[in-house]
């Protein structure tokens, strides 16, 4: 947990701003959803790692749990749910603090500025599309100059343990394993289940899985016929084309055994990537939510980022110098120049009896010219 | 010191014990370093092959290194690997390297301990260089123990009555019978790994995919002759 102190904090305002403002110029529409909540609202139609992640409290008053939201995106589902399934397709966007017990990536913070944008009530890949290309383009806006997607699809791992029945004491380390893409290990793990030795080599080519487009002819090769996984495959390759023609510049990258973060998505997934950092910068895909207590069901996709991993990017508009100000004092004239600079968007001070300029750093002053009767903004 | 920028890929090795067979497998994959090891004093050695450069690391923070970024891929021991929480890499080969195993010993005549009380209270204490292995198997056994984590000398421990029993690492068992201890129960079988951070996987994809081709091709190769390796 840790404070932001200048010109960090302003650049994560600026990010937040930024993020909102793209969004809402999609059509999004803003909600702030609580920072506490009862558990079981927080956690409906997810799964039990969301509970992991959350801190619990009780509260005084009345001794009942609740949880600190380690995720939004449960939230605002469950919003959309109670609030907007009658009218049709919903756009909603949100940039608020998430705290989780256990942090994204090794040694980050547990405080985390989550902005995303979910987009519900619509089950066409044209949604999906919608949900890449906004979070393309918020990068894109919020500073960061290249990018690589990863495209990828979570039916395709659960249809296989359908259609080949693997028993289920086995699915915990076998998902374990295809995440670490140890091929090894998944062969160790199946062999001897009473699966066949094609079954088997099946799931540990799924570890291979990943590269450019053409892992999705690779795919086709290797899965069994099957519509559901046809229709993941061909959706894929689909969005890629689309991607490819608006984004040029993104490197795209295919990974059909990524399921890890992905833990309430029912399809198609991605993350976004910049060369030489060590994490993810957004991550989003859909999660079509089943009929709850809490409301109807409903198709929903979107993604969401973490502002403080896109700080290396932001431009800080603090670079600047604030306007050093005379003390305000008695004259209004003073107070009128101060605040025509102000509303201009201008930094201004009035520099107090006794502060210090705060550095060497070359200053404005805003000085009183006798001559022209008028205050001045001197470099 | 030579530069390292962001057009190479740092492949972090481990010192110690599994070290010199990591250089065969990487020469035999034609990914060796330039210049031998032991003549350079760089903290950053070039390969062979263009655009990687080889950084030699304490076993243990390999994996941190590679889960940070700070390096894109390492060689590690699967001991190393089972005391960190493996979110942020991959580990797509088991180089097959410096194999052995991680075993519950105590000592002789002692197997009884893993069903009974410790000597020392209910609860058993265990001395191991590897807390979190230790406590997870354990933990899937529903024994609660009192881990005494050490970091050398462990067969010391019950021998001076630290602890009931030690998790260690076994290779031929002639440690632990020269010091009157015995090999009582499985942990896990170690050897080691070639990891990969998550994202570099996606990002630097087809250097990384190339250097991994190379080096399943060498281990396929070194487990065809597997004498090679002990002649030398």
């Amino acid at each position: 947990m840790e404070a932001l102190l200048p010109p960090r904090a302003g650049a994560v305002e600026m990010l937040r701003s930024a993020f909102l403002r793209r969004c809402v110029l999609w059509g999004y529409q803003q909600v702030i959803p609580p920072l506490l909540e009862q558990p079981d609202a927080l956690f409906i139609g997810t799964g039990q790692d969301l509970r992991r992640l959350a801190f619990h409290l009780t509260d005084p008053h009345d001794g009942t749990l609740l949880a600190i939201r380690p995720d939004i995106t449960p939230q605002v589902a469950r919003l959309d749910a109670q609030w907007h399934a009658a009218a049709g397709v919903a756009r909603l966007c949100y940039a608020e603090l998430v705290a989780r017990t256990i942090p994204e990536t090794p040694g980050g913070p547990r405080l985390l500025y989550q902005a995303g944008a979910e987009l519900y009530g619509n089950p066409a890949l044209e949604a999906d599309a919608e949900a890449v290309l906004l979070a393309l383009e918020v990068l894109r806006v919020l500073g960061c100059p290249q990018l690589v997607l990863s495209l990828g699809e979570v039916r395709i791992y659960r249809l296989l343990l359908q259609l080949h029945a693997v028993h289920e004491a086995l699915q915990p380390p076998l998902f374990a394993a295809l995440q670490a893409k140890a091929g090894f290990e998944v062969r160790a793990i199946l062999q001897g289940s009473g699966l066949d030795r094609a079954t088997v080599e099946l799931f540990v080519a799924l570890t291979r899985l990943y590269g450019g487009l053409e892992v999705l002819d690779q795919a086709r090769a290797l899965l069994p016929c099957h519509e559901g996984l046809q229709q993941a495959l061909d959706n894929l390759q689909t969005l890629a084309a689309r991607v490819q023609a608006v984004h040029p510049a993104v490197e795209l990258h295919i990974d059909l055994a990524e399921l890890r973060g992905f833990s309430y998505h029912t399809g198609l997934v991605f993350a976004a990537y910049h060369p030489g950092m060590g994490g993810e910068l957004a991550r989003g895909g859909r999660y079509d939510q089943t009929a709850t207590a809490a409301g109807q069901a409903r198709c929903a996709t979107g993604f969401s980022v973490d502002l403080s991993m896109l700080l290396p990017f932001a431009v800080s508009q603090e670079d600047q110098q604030p306007i050093q100000a005379p003390p305000s004092g008695a004259d209004v004239g003073l107070y009128d120049a101060v605040t025509a600079l102000r509303n201009q968007g201008h930094r201004v001070i009035h520099v107090l009896p006794g502060e210090e300029p705060g550095d060497d750093a070359p200053c404005r002053r805003l000085v009183y010219c006798q001559r022209q009767g008028a205050w001045r903004v001197e470099s | 010191m030579m530069a390292v920028n962001q057009s190479f890929i740092r492949l972090a090795l481990p010192k110690g014990r599994i070290l010199p067979e990591a250089l065969q497998l990487l020469e035999r994959a034609g990914l060796g370093p330039e210049v031998p090891l032991e003549q350079s004093r760089a903290l950053f050695t070039p390969s062979v092959l263009p655009n990687l450069v080889l950084v030699v690391l304490r076993a243990a923070d390999v994996p941190v290194f590679v889960e940070y970024g700070a390096v894109e891929m390492g060689i590690v021991g699967k001991d190393s690997l089972m005391e960190h929480s493996n979110d942020g890499y991959y580990e797509p080969l088991d180089l097959g390297l410096g194999r052995c195993r991680l075993m519950v010993a105590g000592l002789e005549g002692s197997a009884a301990l893993l069903h009974t009380q410790g000597r020392f209270s209910s609860r058993l204490k265990v001395a191991t260089k590897y807390p979190c292995a230790t406590r997870n198997h354990f933990a899937r056994r529903h024994r609660q123990v009192e881990i005494v984590p050490l970091s050398g000398s462990i067969e010391l421990a019950p021998l001076l009555g630290l602890s009931d029993l030690i998790v260690d690492l076994v290779a031929t068992g002639r440690t632990l019978a020269d010091n009157g201890l015995a090999a009582l129960e499985h942990v896990a079988d170690i050897s080691a790994r070639l990891i990969v951070n998550r994202a570099a996987l996606k990002t630097r994809a087809s250097l990384i995919s190339a250097i991994l081709g190379r080096c399943e091709s060498a281990v396929l190769a070194m487990q065809t002759a597997p004498h090679t390796i002990l002649e030398q």
